[in-house]
């Protein structure tokens, strides 16, 4: 028969059952965040186990009142930086800044058609397996706050809270990262043929603007 | 409001992070300003198809099961 050393108290036991009820409800959420972080499932995997143990163990520890899924992302996020981030391979590179303007671009396509506008078009068009590259492309830090904001609804200031950092760079950090996702996904859809080539060398490349820390 | 700073507005205005002031002076740019309120309608609809297909991966089954057998309170349930 096992030793439980960790028993303490019915209201202990308890409180862990409601943890239980309390974090459950979020394992997709934060898979979802963990397998995009991660890039691949193994690290995800271990990534949600380590956070749920972390997040059990320091539950005492959460004020009732503040927002429990904020907190729990707060603890994948960090679990994230510290075990799984430098042993990942490197990120696939993604520079797009010669693109950009990327809807500049576009609007210099429209004076050559008539019928449906090329912003249209694409967004028609785009392929769902574009639309994850592009969001697998992008630098850690920009994708999960395109994470935080567009797939889970946080607000900026629950986003500032879970990565530790301010408002406004939270606000440059979606800004750039969103642009960069439509860069990315004009790119491919040039590239695979469903929207015609406007002539990228037509496009302006705006100069090099320093990077959102 | 000029041009180069509009998208980054428009971005905090659909993230609703604008206070009534500043939607009033974007909309009052955008009034006046077709090309930046092209970037807007665009913006939008790109952010909703993403928002609409970026895919949601679902945790495995199996995957929540170990979650669960390897919390203290349910290994308590077992081993008792």
């Amino acid at each position: 028969m096992n030793v439980v050393e960790t028993y303490k108290s019915p209201g202990n036991q308890l409180r862990s059952w409601d943890f239980e009820s309390a974090a459950m409800p979020f394992v997709n959420s934060l898979y979802n965040t963990a397998y995009r972080m991660a890039r691949n499932s193994e690290d995800a995997e271990d990534l949600l186990q380590e956070t749920y143990l972390k997040a059990y163990k320091y539950y005492d520890k959460f004020q009732e009142g503040t927002n429990f899924k904020a907190w729990l992302f707060k603890i994948l996020k960090n679990t994230f930086i510290n075990s799984y981030r430098k042993r990942q391979q490197a990120p696939p590179e993604s520079d797009f800044s010669e693109i950009e303007d990327s809807f500049e671009s576009l609007l210099s396509e429209e004076v050559t058609r008539k019928s449906r506008s090329p912003e249209e078009e694409f967004l028609a068009n785009v392929l769902d397996e574009d639309i994850q590259l592009a969001l697998q492309a992008l630098s850690d830090d920009f994708r999960m706050v395109v994470l935080l904001a567009d797939l889970e609804g946080f607000s900026y200031k629950e986003i500032a809270e879970i990565l530790g950092v301010p408002v406004g760079t939270v606000m440059s950090r979606l800004y750039r990262g969103r642009r960069l996702l439509e860069s990315a996904m004009l790119k491919y859809a040039r590239d695979h043929g469903y929207l015609r080539d406007g002539s990228p060398s037509k496009m302006r490349s705006r100069q090099s603007e320093p990077l959102p820390s | 409001m000029d041009c180069d700073q509009i998208l980054q507005t428009i971005y905090l205005s659909f993230d609703g992070e604008m206070d009534g002031n500043g939607l009033d002076s974007l909309e009052a740019h955008l009034a006046t300003c077709s090309p930046c309120a092209r970037r807007r309608q665009f913006a939008g609809r790109f952010l909703l198809m993403f928002r609409k297909r970026a895919a949601r991966m679902e945790a495995p089954p199996e995957l929540r099961r170990r979650i669960l057998q390897a919390l203290p309170h349910r290994q308590q349930v077992h081993g008792a």
